[in-house]
């Protein structure tokens, strides 16, 4: 740029030179956020006086981008664009490129289906045998007619209707039996409970847990349903989190129940499995704390107990993989997968080796806390993320066992993932089809095989009534909808908005004569525009990165500092 | 370069730092003896008491013990027997250690958080700024709760330091953990007593710079052997902390020009006493820590407390209050319902010191370049009224920098090298505007 070589010398005496000041540096040597930060370490990186920025940096290469600042030195400077006292000030200047109130509307919950055998007794309770099937995992809930070695006779209910049949038992995963007065068991059936926990484990999902038994004055459990749909971190991001457990909380609700569906495609297409999606724990992490810490004091605040958190999950990929394992009930649609963050230890291409494990460590080290904090093994996201890591597994009755290394089928192990090198890396094919090993996904089956997920639903009906909360339960999310669903065209028009006051303020021109009075008038409109991009991040900026720094937009430093230039510029400009 | 050479010659400072801090215990051996719950009994000295935790001193160092993990003490055993056998009472007992109690027999206790990158948001400074807070509310027991992903080595030794030498010696501290990564791992790990929460997460401490550049050599012996130092302090198997700060595959750490072993780790947990024993290898010990899935050792609240490295996980205060086997405290402060934990003045103070340190980081470049602009400015006018009117817009700034460095003076080690150069550079500053202002440039 013509000119600067001459103006930094005004630098120079304030003896604030290039490398005088090292930003950059303190990001630390035992750090470990400034390697993954989309879009702020880069720009704390680069040095303050390394740029002149008078014009916002529109959407253009650096050339015109250069361009477009010497045409604003010159429209802003009111004269030719050389030689200006102003003009050579503010090119010798750097400025871095740095990076409800309560609803009291209360839905009855419809239930689950018109036909209801037995009016007098609940149709689900703890007196209800439950069988897994082997072929659908679906959970089938009723009672044990007779039962001999190979065959059980049930009646039951599912969907709402009742049946009576036979099952062959090779066709069953588990029976659960149900608690019920001695005369009441079964003919035929041992007198136990099949769910065996080991004490010395760490506490598995069993699907034995009582639903909490709390209940308003008519008797029924207060459910708040919220859907969490869309790409995460934009549309599942904190404040519409947040504005959902504190309805939650204001209607009292006893069980919370997320439905959580992520966008998992790129440029509009599906991403296969296997893709796993960088920075993903520190993406997981902007949401994790409101549900392992928040959700207490956010229930505290409206005099009541936390209450019982469950995903239901059609699509967890990527960072939104980790969001499920922070609550201790997990279910499942048919179709759903969690997964999609298996490229933890192929996360980063140049530096030492050993600095990589570490970050690989810390990284992973965050994700099991949040699995250990739901009551989920750790080794099951060390499946999730490593490629190469073995895990194989042993199930037996309601108990699993975990063995870090390749299964031995004589003993009955099956393997979950293996290191996925020479000949034990997946295929293309078992990539496409998500039948590979490297990393583990968790389908519907998978899950509940390895007592991951609690039971399989494709509806929330279904969902209520494996939660026996069909007929006890009493809707109370009148405005969840409107929360999330509310947010994410918020953002959506915020986007809208930030870029296009981004770019009327770089169209800003002075008007005729281009006299002072002329340059102050541009001076503020451009200034105000600045202004009201910084009230959209503030109300925004959760949902605008990477966005932002991805569509070469400014951030909140940035917009302060433009800000800062326009009063120092309308400053040097007023006649004296 | 001239930054590379100045970011090694900061790493050299906090090399420096961390081996000039030699622990010299100031209290002679006496004959006090320790059965502990397995009985083996210790001889020594007990140092300090409070709670009835024990800190004693023997041969193999000085070691703290909860009342959990020992079952008789004997204070001067050559004294008559009836005056020996004293169980072991709260700090109140001894005179040196008196707890200062609202309600009598009851200890207080504050919880005092060290958040965001070490050197710039959790420093040495803050902490010592907080003491005289915590002496005002009489508390006897500090709980340091840590959620930081590390940060800058020099600030780990003043960082332990200020908690060993001058933290334990007047509060029983307690180390809380949400997420300690490396030097926050470092700076927890002189601390005897340790919680996890159950997200927790603490380790990763390879030291490295630039892209991913890891330390080596001389360098990283002189980090690793202070680590053991540290490790000393909080009473650790300084193994552990090895295989927290290089690999534990042989691969990865034998190009880093350093002597073996390697950071492999496992150990035993004897089922009778309790006694862990821990070998520098994945071999020999039952239990595997490093490496497994990654070959650097990240500890979560499960094996973290299977090793017996926590005392105990804790989500809560309350429950943190039963870890610690106390069956009453008094939690010193404020409720704040956006917390989890009530808000003493130490703890509001490093919540402010926070909050400014974080508007001064965002900030600093904008205030360097107004500073700049308006001193550019004034200089340009030949008016001196004119000049003058700038001179101040210029020393508003320098005042914002000026109080940045008020509040956080590692923002002058960062950023000039040290509080002295710091003050070099306004001292020059200053001359400069007055000299512009007079019409001498």
């Amino acid at each position: 740029m013509p000119g600067r070589n001459d103006q930094n010398e005004v630098g120079a005496k304030a003896k604030l030179g290039p490398g005088r000041f090292r930003p950059g540096f303190w990001n630390g040597l035992f750090g470990w956020e400034s390697c993954l930060v989309p879009g702020v370490a880069s720009g704390w990186q680069k040095s303050v006086l390394d740029r002149v920025v008078i014009q916002p940096a529109c959407e253009c290469g650096p050339d015109q981008q250069e361009e477009g600042e010497a045409a604003m030195i010159k429209s802003m400077s009111g004269g030719s664009g050389k030689g200006t006292v102003l003009q050579r000030l503010l090119a010798a200047s750097g400025v871095a490129i740095l990076a409800v109130s309560a609803a009291t509307t209360q839905i009855a919950m419809s239930p689950v289906g018109a036909i209801q055998p037995e009016k007098t007794k609940p149709v689900a309770s703890d007196e209800d045998d439950v069988l897994i099937m082997k072929s659908t995992n679906l959970e089938i809930r009723g009672r044990i007619l007779s039962e001999t070695d190979t065959k059980i006779k049930f009646k039951g209910v599912q969907s709402g209707i009742s049946f009576e049949t036979e099952y062959d038992k090779s066709e069953i995963l588990t029976i659960k039996r149900g608690k019920r007065a001695p005369d009441q068991t079964t003919p035929g059936a041992p007198n136990t409970d099949s769910v065996k926990v080991d004490p010395n484990k760490v506490p598995q999902p069993t699907g034995k847990e009582p639903v909490k038994p709390l209940a308003d004055q008519t008797g029924k459990t207060k459910v708040y349903v919220a859907t969490l749909k869309g790409t995460f971190g934009e549309d599942i991001s904190e404040t519409p989190l947040r504005n959902i457990l504190k309805d939650a909380a204001s209607q009292h609700a006893e069980v919370v129940i997320f439905e959580l569906d992520n966008k998992w495609e790129q440029g509009g297409e599906r991403l296969p499995d296997e893709v796993g999606e960088l920075g993903f724990v520190f993406a997981a992490e902007r949401l994790t704390p409101i549900l392992t810490n928040e959700l207490p004091t956010i229930f505290g605040l409206a005099k009541q107990p936390s209450p019982r958190v469950i995903f239901w999950v059609k699509q967890a990929m990527g960072a939104s993989a980790l969001l499920p394992f922070c609550a201790k009930d997990i279910y499942m649609s048919s179709d759903s997968r969690i997964g999609g963050i298996g490229g933890l230890t192929q996360m980063f291409k140049t530096g030492d080796e050993v600095v990589k494990s570490k970050l690989y460590s810390a990284h992973l080290g965050h994700a099991q806390g949040w699995a250990i904090s739901g009551g989920y093994d750790p080794r099951i996201i060390n499946a999730l993320c490593v490629v190469e890591y073995w895990l194989s597994c042993k199930v037996t009755g309601e108990q699993v066992e975990y063995y870090e290394r390749n299964a031995d089928p004589l003993k009955g192990e099956e393997l979950l993932t293996d290191d996925g090198t020479d000949a034990r890396a997946d295929t293309v094919k078992e990539r496409i089809s998500g039948d590979g090993n490297d990393v583990l996904t968790l389908d519907a089956k998978k899950a509940l095989r390895l007592r991951i997920s609690k039971g399989t639903a494709d509806d929330l009906d279904s969902l209520l009534y494996a939660l026996k909360l069909d007929r006890s339960g009493l809707r109370v999310d009148a405005k969840s909808k409107s929360i999330t669903e509310g947010w994410s065209k918020q953002l959506a028009d915020a986007k809208k908005q930030y870029r296009k006051l981004w770019e009327e303020a770089g169209d800003v021109r002075v008007d005729a004569p281009g006299d002072y009075d002329a340059r102050t008038k541009a001076r503020g409109i451009r200034k105000r525009k600045f202004e009201a991009m910084l009230s959209v991040w503030d109300r925004y900026h959760e949902g605008m990165m990477p966005w932002a720094p991805q569509n070469r937009l400014p951030m909140e430093e940035q917009l302060k500092q433009y800000i800062e230039r326009i009063k120092i510029e309308q400053n040097a400009d007023k006649p004296r | 370069m001239k930054a590379l050479a100045r970011m090694i010659g900061l790493l050299v400072l906090g090399v420096a730092f961390v081996a000039s801090a030699v622990y010299v215990p100031s209290v002679a051996m006496a004959a006090d003896k320790l059965t502990l719950k397995d009985g083996k009994v210790i001889e020594g000295e007990i140092v300090r008491e409070a709670d009835g935790v024990i800190w004693f001193k023997s041969n193999i160092g000085t070691t703290m013990y909860t009342p959990s993990e020992y079952s008789k003490v004997e204070k001067d055993v050559s004294k008559p027997a009836e005056e020996n056998a004293k169980p072991a009472v709260p700090a109140g007992s001894k005179d040196e250690a008196k707890p200062r109690t609202a309600k009598s027999g009851v200890p207080r206790a504050a919880v005092l958080s060290l958040e965001g990158m070490v050197g710039i948001y959790m420093t040495a400074n803050s902490i010592e700024q907080c003491i005289p807070l915590l002496d005002e509310e009489k508390v006897d027991i500090l709980v340091i709760r840590i959620k930081s992903g590390g940060g800058a080595l020099l600030e780990i030794q003043p960082l332990s330091d200020m908690i060993h030498l001058k933290l334990k010696k007047k509060y029983r501290v307690v180390a809380w953990i949400e997420s300690a990564i490396s030097a926050a791992a470092m700076t927890a790990h002189c601390i005897e007593e340790i919680y996890f929460m159950p997200q927790a997460n603490y380790g990763a401490c390879t030291g490295f710079s630039g892209d991913k550049n890891a330390m080596k050599g001389r360098g990283l012996e002189q980090v690793l052997r202070d680590m053991e130092k540290i490790s000393a302090r909080g009473g650790y198997d300084p193994k552990i902390m090895r295989a927290m700060q290089i690999s534990g595959r042989a691969e990865e750490s034998s190009v880093l020009d350093i002597e073996p072993p390697w950071g492999a780790l496992s150990c035993t947990v004897d089922p009778v006493t309790g006694k862990v024993t821990y070998y520098q290898d994945a071999t020999s010990g039952e239990i595997v820590l490093n490496p497994r899935a990654v070959a650097v050792l990240t500890l979560n609240s499960e094996d973290a407390t299977r090793i017996r490295f926590a005392k105990g996980v804790a989500a809560t205060t309350d429950e943190l209050t039963k870890a610690m086997g106390l069956a009453e405290v008094e939690w010193v402060g404020k409720i704040d319902p956006l917390y989890k934990y009530p808000i003493s003045k130490a703890e509001a103070h490093m919540l402010a010191f926070r909050e400014k340190t974080k508007a001064d980081e965002t900030g600093f470049q904008r205030y360097v370049a107004v500073y700049r602009n308006y001193l550019a400015l004034a200089q340009a006018q030949a008016d001196k009224t004119e000049r003058g009117k700038f001179i101040n817009k210029a020393r508003e700034a320098l005042n914002q920098i000026r109080s940045m460095v008020k509040n956080n003076p590692n923002f002058a080690l960062f950023n000039w090298g040290g509080i002295e150069e710091f003050n070099e550079w306004v001292a020059a500053q200053e001359k400069l505007m007055k000299e512009i202002a007079g019409g001498g440039r």
